[in-house]
């Protein structure tokens, strides 16, 4: 059991070379915070985008293990770039927390990764490469970096579509309930008028 | 060296290993739920690894801590419902392409104790990420290059699958922006309609009205 437990963490400790990504809804009056282990003088990358959400505004903050605020900032989507490194002065657990504490009603989708700057993905390591294992390590690296602006693409089309989504149900909802006011003003204005005419022809308009 | 002092030193190496890495945490305590959103083409293979670490273990009876796991797919089937102990991994492969809905909550408070704060450790890998290749070179005996060459053939097909799959959500966006187009002239048209026409209407009410009343 313990040997189980042990060996699966080995295999999460591998799978972690890996760049870690989540997506996740956070409530309003909520914040949702994310730890990681980073060494001193490790370098992170932190990008992060709001897919879906009102403005697309989220409060972003990262603590470092001490508790000290390292990065604060009001992030809007629609004007701002979601990255933001840091270097660590000290080895701990740093704390990334995703604020949506001014929202009333509105839920917000974020999505994030944390990466490393010098983590090093390949097979292929070390000094003497043959041409063809540079070759292959230059690929990989262009590869990382294609798979990573699509799924910034992907997020933001998502973002789009919601928005047109949108438009679409609020021209029909709208339409209908500015006929229907139409409508009864129309009606209203009449009955209004006849009322003067129906009441006693003593009485004072 | 006989057998116990290389398991010793294996068990050993490994704590080692475990002290010095984690992947991505966060707090998950008893009762609550996290759902995480994960959207992904068709036919893409979804691992999962989780540790889950007691942050105020108690001495004497405590319940083992179990982890519920629960995927929703696109169109709200339960795609897979798992429940694990302390750590483990869950698996599972896209049969439509959309959004996942990966839930995970913890076993609730013990009976008579105070709710249980635990430490969730969750690394999610989508795709050509999810599969082993350490395995897979094993297992055929594949050099570094060729596991590499591999895998960038794995990651390039998953780029043109997402591209594809891409393709056909933007299909859906530009009939949902035609549609919006063409709504908004039919439904204005059809307010200044609705305009002329009880206009029309209040106009003939009245003229009949005051023609009843011998005002006209």
């Amino acid at each position: 059991m313990i040997r189980q437990t042990l060996l699966l963490a080995v295999v999460l400790c591998l799978a972690v070379v890996n760049v870690n990504a989540l997506t996740m809804q956070i409530e309003p009056k909520t914040q949702e915070c994310f730890y990681e282990y980073v060494e001193n003088g490790k370098t992170s990358i932190i990008l992060y985008q709001v897919i879906r959400g009102g403005l697309l505004d989220i409060d972003v903050r990262i603590y470092d293990p001490q508790g000290n605020t390292i990065f604060s900032r009001l992030h809007f989507d629609t004007t701002m770039k979601g990255r933001q490194s840091f270097t660590a002065a000290t080895s701990g657990a740093y704390k990334l927390c995703f604020n949506n504490e001014m929202s009333r009603f509105t839920a917000k989708v974020v999505t994030f990764t944390w990466s490393f700057e010098d983590a090093d993905n390949s097979f292929v390591k070390g000094d003497a490469l043959s041409p063809m294992e540079q070759s292959v390590q230059k690929i990989e690296r262009v590869l990382q970096s294609i798979v990573m602006e699509q799924k910034r693409m992907r997020f933001r089309e998502q973002t789009n579509r919601d928005t047109s989504e949108n438009t679409n149900a609020r021209v029909v909802r709208w339409t209908i309930i500015q006929v229907l006011v139409l409508v009864s003003m129309g009606v209203g204005q009449i009955w209004y008028l006849r009322r003067w005419f129906d009441s006693k022809s003593t009485q004072r308009v | 060296m006989n057998i116990k002092s290389i398991s010793l030193l294996v068990v050993l190496s490994t704590l080692l290993l475990v002290q010095s890495c984690s992947a991505l945490y966060f707090e998950l305590n008893g009762g609550t739920t996290k759902c995480f959103i994960e959207e992904n083409p068709k036919d893409t293979l979804l691992v999962g690894n989780y540790v889950l670490e007691d942050l105020n273990p108690q001495a004497g009876i405590s319940t083992p801590l179990a982890l519920s796991v629960i995927v929703t797919d696109p169109e709200n089937h339960e795609v897979l419902s798992k429940q694990m102990g302390a750590s483990g991994r869950f698996a599972f492969q896209t049969l439509i392409g959309g959004e996942y809905k990966i839930c995970i909550s913890t076993n609730s408070s013990k009976w008579f104790g105070p709710t249980i704060k635990t430490r969730l450790h969750l690394d999610i890998q989508v795709g050509a990420n999810a599969n082993d290749y350490e395995e897979i070179a094993k297992v055929e005996q594949l050099n570094n290059l060729e596991i590499s060459v591999k895998r960038l053939n794995d990651r390039v097909t998953q780029v043109r699958k997402e591209q594809s799959y891409q393709k056909a959500r933007e299909i859906t966006f530009r009939n949902t922006s035609e549609s919006t187009n063409s709504r908004v002239m039919w439904w204005a048209i059809l307010q200044v309609v609705v305009l002329c026409l009880t206009g029309m209407w209040q106009m003939r009410h009245l003229k009949s009205f005051f023609k009843a009343k011998k005002l006209v």
